[in-house]
Parts: structure tokens; sequence; C-alpha cells
């Protein structure tokens, strides 16, 4: 497998996590837009880059997930910060649940001991 | 060459995703809320050094037809391809029946009698077709596409508007065919359709757009959800 395979296999399985790995981010600590990008670069996931994350924001936003408030800074301009809601706080523990059970099963099926006909082959 | 992309200012980025919005017809409203918010984030990137360019990688259009989607932007249903192919197709019945009547009766009965028909006749003749093409064309509208909103009003106003754009259009198209001589060389005859059928469709979508001046459109959430 090529790197390039290697990454289009890692951008097909964080687009199933992304909203997720979002909600998970904003729950730790609020931001804006590019901020978000930044740390989901900084947590190692190639989510993208901003032209998928703010459309992703903005769904979140509207399915009342996320809200979003304007902050002024002394040093620089106002920014749209976005800040995890309740309703978002409990989608994200079903969907870290959800997850788990994902994994774990993924894991199983890719530990599972050799057939009899592999032991045989061997 | 290096494959360079050009630099946008904020400004610039904000117009080509504006112009997808209104090319997709996404309410003024919802593009004012989504563009104030784009604002905010670019210039908040832009005071750290990075460019909207350099954000926005990729295709603008994608980009800005994702995030109306995303956000829930309101469309407004101006469905002019269908409309202007509606009221075209509508046209077809009637003026094949105008063509017989004008080929098999009219003609034949005029020269039958020899006699010339009156000024009077010939407009209430022409007219009576005309108006016979309107319908077919308003009926075929009101049938297929009763379904989208403020439709009443748009073949009300279609009605009132392309009987006044047609006798404003069709004089133009005859003066244009006496000064070539009446040719009917296939140009001649490209223009002289263009003269009658371009101001007709413009009419088309000004009443279209008169019609949903004041559409509210449904939405099931807000762009913006209402603080708690």
């Amino acid at each position: 497998m090529t790197p390039a395979d290697d990454g289009d296999r890692q951008t097909q399985l964080l687009r199933g996590a992304l909203d997720m790995c979002m909600l998970a981010l904003l729950a730790k600590e609020p931001a804006y837009g590019y901020e978000l990008v930044r740390r989901l670069d900084e947590a190692g996931l190639d989510a993208g880059g901003y032209g998928t994350v703010y459309p992703l924001l903005t769904r979140m936003r509207r399915l009342g997930l996320l809200s979003d408030e304007v902050h002024s800074s002394p040093s620089g301009p106002r920014r749209k910060v976005y800040a995890i809601t309740p309703a978002g706080r409990e989608r994200l523990r079903s969907w870290q649940a959800q997850w788990q059970k994902f994994v774990e099963t993924v894991n199983a099926t890719l530990t599972d001991p050799p057939t009899r006909g592999e032991s045989h082959a061997q | 060459m290096p494959n360079e992309r050009p630099q946008w200012t904020i400004d610039h980025a904000l117009t080509l995703v504006e112009r997808e919005w209104r090319r997709r017809h996404v309410d003024p409203r919802d593009r004012a809320a989504l563009r104030e918010d784009l604002r905010l984030d670019l210039e908040a990137a832009q005071s750290e050094g990075i460019r909207p360019d350099e954000l926005i990688k990729g295709d603008v259009r994608d980009f800005a037809a994702r995030l109306a989607d995303e956000a829930g932007a309101r469309r407004i249903p101006f469905a002019y391809r269908r409309l202007l192919l509606n009221a075209l197709i509508g046209t077809l019945p009637g003026a094949l029946l105008g063509y017989w009547m004008l080929y098999g009766v009219h003609m034949p009965i005029v020269g039958a009698t020899s006699r010339q028909p009156t000024v009077a006749e010939l407009a209430g003749f022409y007219s009576a077709l005309g108006a016979l093409v309107l319908a077919g064309s308003l009926l075929t509208v009101w049938l297929r596409m009763r379904d989208l909103p403020a439709m009443g009003r748009t073949v009300l106003g279609m009605a009132l508007a392309m009987p006044v754009t047609a006798l404003a259009a069709i004089p133009v198209a005859m003066l244009f065919a006496w000064s070539v001589n009446y040719s009917s060389a296939f140009p001649v005859l490209v223009v002289e359709a263009s003269l009658v059928c371009g101001p007709l469709a413009g009419a088309v979508v000004v009443v279209r757009r008169w019609a949903l001046r004041d559409y509210d459109a449904p939405a099931p959430h807000r762009l913006h959800p209402a603080p708690a």
C-alpha cells in the first residue's frame, strides 16, 4: 500500500468520526473556526482543513449541539466562539459509547486466532 | 511553472462565496448571516497570519455550497429553468393549432374569396392566435408547477406581462425583418426569434421574482438558534 493510499484510507476512516472528534475537542475548550482546525491538526487528525470543518461546525450549531457567541478581543478582531451545549454533551456521550463498541468489535475481529485452515497451512 | 493560487482579500473571498449562494438562490437573510459569521472567522484567522485562500483550500464554490447546506440555509424556489421550459412547452399546442388555422383555414378562405382581410380582421385573428398560445403556456405552467409557492401570482403576472411584452417585442422584430428585406436566412430568423423570445423570457423571470418578493421560506430550524 502506498503512502497516498494510506492517506486516503485515513481520511475515509476519519470521515465518520470527525464530528465526534470536533465535539470532543470543543467539550474540552470552546474555539473559533480556524482555532478548531488547528487543534484537530495538533491532535494528528487530518480533517481536510477549514473547508471541511467549518461547514460541519455550522451543521452542529443548527442541530443545537453547539452554541456560538461573539467574543471581543483586546488584541485582535472579534471572534465567534463555538461551545458545546448540554444536548451536545449528551450526544457526545452517546457517540463515544457507540465508538467504543465499534472499536471493540473491530479489534476483536482483527485479533481473532487463525482459523483451522490457516493453522494447517502453516 | 509553479501552481500559484491568487491571494484573496477577505472581501474577495466573501464575494466568491456569496456569488455561489446567489446562484443557488439562498435566502438573502440567511446569506447575510452566513456572510457575517464567515467574515468574523476569516478576520480572526487573518489576525494569526492565515490568508483566506490558505484557509479555504480547493473549490470555493463547493465550500460555499456545503456551508449553505450544512447551515440549513433556506433557498428561494425561483425554479427559473423549469418555469421557462414549461412556458415554452405550453406554447407548442397553441402554436401548432395556430399554424393549422392560419394555413389550413384562413389562407384557403382568403384565397377562395379573393377578398383582402381588413386590418381589424387581421389584428383580431392574430390576437386570437396569440391568446391561444399564451393560454396553453399559462395552463401548462399552472398544471405542472402548482406545487411550488406563489405560482398563482406567477401565472397571473405572466398573463398580464407577456401580452404587453409581446406587443413591445414583436414590432421590434418586424422592424428588424423589414431592415433585412424580410430575409429568411437562418441567422436572420434566429435574431428575430431572439428579439421576441428574449424579452418574453425576461418578463417571466421578472414576474417570478415579483411573485416571490415577500416569500418567507419555511425554516425547519433557525440558522441561528434563539438564545436560551
